[in-house]
């Protein structure tokens, strides 16, 4: 199905994940997430992921994740479209820290390299980089915090002539997200976001409202 | 340590190899052609007749929101476009210029039967002038009520299919005569692997050029539809020829076609 350009849709992405400290520096996961999409009236994807973790330092974590994504046809939850997506991040985060000791007023900055790939000789390669600004409030388990990242997509536009197919690499899109986590308790959880995600060179813009809850296992002791 | 980055690669290996690539759309290479053959420009004499056009519609979960077909009619009449809206969707009218829009108001979940129903009613509605409308189950037929040379209806990239009938023809006479070269705005078809049924069609343009975009790795048929000069009662034939793609980006040169019109 396709949409008419310039349209705005309203989508609800709905995940839970397994965290697991295999040690201190090393961790493991898994989330499951469905996306759904044209104002939440279908399911856009849903997909599983594995991912490991590695500290590498205290100020840097690198993680790879793999995502097996599923689309449904028209209706339903489930189809026969399947994705594959093979994604390497370096995090950077506490940089405050290195100004104050301990501050509420936390930055992360991750870079992300994502390979997608869909059955066809188009693959969607990302480079994404994002910056996240948190707080902790005090007096209180919450934490807000507020994010902007843009999206570089590899070969995103082609043009056809009658010699040769010649592709173009560019900044689609960015990502805008306020995101409030709460931990339920010691091993549970809880994470609202919102994000406007407008398309660049496009009318298109998405607006997305995101729930996710984390249940950490408990870290067996050496 | 390692052996979580082992598990990790194993499964991303096993969802690497799962991804069968086939012929067919999403890829990035293309296959290009030209097309020519021989018009004849007269029929000794043939009276004028309407162009008869057949439109099978799909299940609605087929029918994408915002797609549109076009209509036409001879003589620099009224061009339509009948677009679909999904009564829950957002797309708006594509509000093609110079083309009168026609409104059919579908759901994902509406039989063919239902659609083509509510296509026949509104075409009677708002076109009954330039056609007279039929309706046999998925089929909508529509004569046009003026004879005479009429472009072709076109699905574009939609899943309704579109099948003319009679060709509309305006009265001639005289000695048949013809010429040859490369023909405009005829169609080809491409065929994906081993497929039996064509998957995508263009037109092509004014130097009887065509290509087919978007296409993977693999093996393709490409043909159009010819008159069989041995046998002219027949009807129209298939003359095909075929082209692989073996690289990304890769831009593949097809064998001429060549056909024949009364």
């Amino acid at each position: 199905m396709h949409y008419s350009m310039g349209q705005s849709d309203f989508g609800l992405w709905l995940g839970s994940e397994v965290k697991y400290p295999v040690n201190k520096k090393l961790e493991l996961s898994f989330e499951v997430q469905s996306r759904f999409e044209s104002n939440v009236t279908r399911v856009g994807s849903s997909f599983l992921s594995p991912s490991v973790s590695y500290e590498l330092h205290k100020f840097l974590e690198v993680s790879a994740a793999y995502r097996l994504s599923n689309a449904p046809k028209e209706t339903g939850f489930f189809g026969t479209e399947t994705t594959h997506r093979l994604g390497i991040d370096l995090k950077s985060r506490n940089l405050m820290d290195l100004i104050k000791k301990k501050s509420r007023l936390q930055t992360t900055l991750r870079i992300r390299a994502t390979h997608e790939m869909e059955g066809t000789d188009l693959n969607n390669d990302y480079f994404r980089g994002q910056l996240e600004f948190s707080y902790n409030l005090p007096k209180t388990k919450l934490k807000p915090s507020i994010s902007g990242e843009f999206f570089y997509h590899f070969n995103d536009q082609f043009v056809y002539t009658f010699d040769a197919v010649e592709s173009r690499s560019r900044i689609n899109k960015c990502r805008i997200q306020a995101e409030l986590k709460y931990p339920l308790s010691k091993r549970h959880d809880l994470k609202l976001f919102y994000f406007i995600e407008p398309e660049f060179e496009s009318p298109d813009m998405d607006f997305v409202l995101g729930l996710n809850y984390t249940y950490n296992i408990k870290q067996k002791k050496d | 340590m390692k052996q979580p980055f082992i598990v990790l690669g194993l499964i991303a290996l096993f969802g690497i190899t799962a991804c069968k690539k086939e012929a067919g759309s999403g890829g990035t290479s293309s296959v290009k052609g030209t097309l020519s053959g021989r018009i004849y420009s007269g029929n000794n004499g043939n009276a004028a007749e309407s162009e008869i056009t057949q439109i099978t519609i799909p299940d609605g979960s087929d029918v994408s929101d915002g797609e549109y077909i076009l209509l036409n009619t001879p003589n620099n009449g009224t061009y339509y476009y009948v677009w679909f809206k999904w009564d829950n969707g957002a797309a708006p009218d594509p509000g093609l210029s110079g083309r009168t829009g026609i409104q059919v108001t579908f759901n994902f979940s509406q039989s063919n039967t239902t659609i083509a129903a509510n296509m026949a009613a509104a075409i009677q509605s708002n076109a009954s002038a330039d056609f007279s409308v039929e309706l046999t189950n998925d089929i909508v037929t529509l004569t046009n009520t003026a004879t005479g040379d009429v472009p072709d209806a076109d699905e574009l990239t939609s899943n309704v299919l579109i099948d003319i009938a009679n060709q509309g023809k305006s009265n001639v006479g005289g000695t048949a005569t013809y010429t040859e070269g490369p023909i405009a705005d005829e169609r080809v078809y491409i065929v994906y692997g081993d497929d039996d049924f064509y998957s995508e069609d263009v037109r092509t343009d004014a130097q009887g050029n065509f290509q087919f975009k978007e296409l993977n790795r693999g093996d393709y048929r490409i043909f159009a539809y010819t008159q069989d000069t041995l046998n002219p009662s027949a009807g129209l034939q298939e003359v095909s020829v075929t082209a692989t793609i073996t690289e990304k980006k890769q831009v593949v040169q097809a064998p001429n076609l060549f056909v024949i019109h009364f």
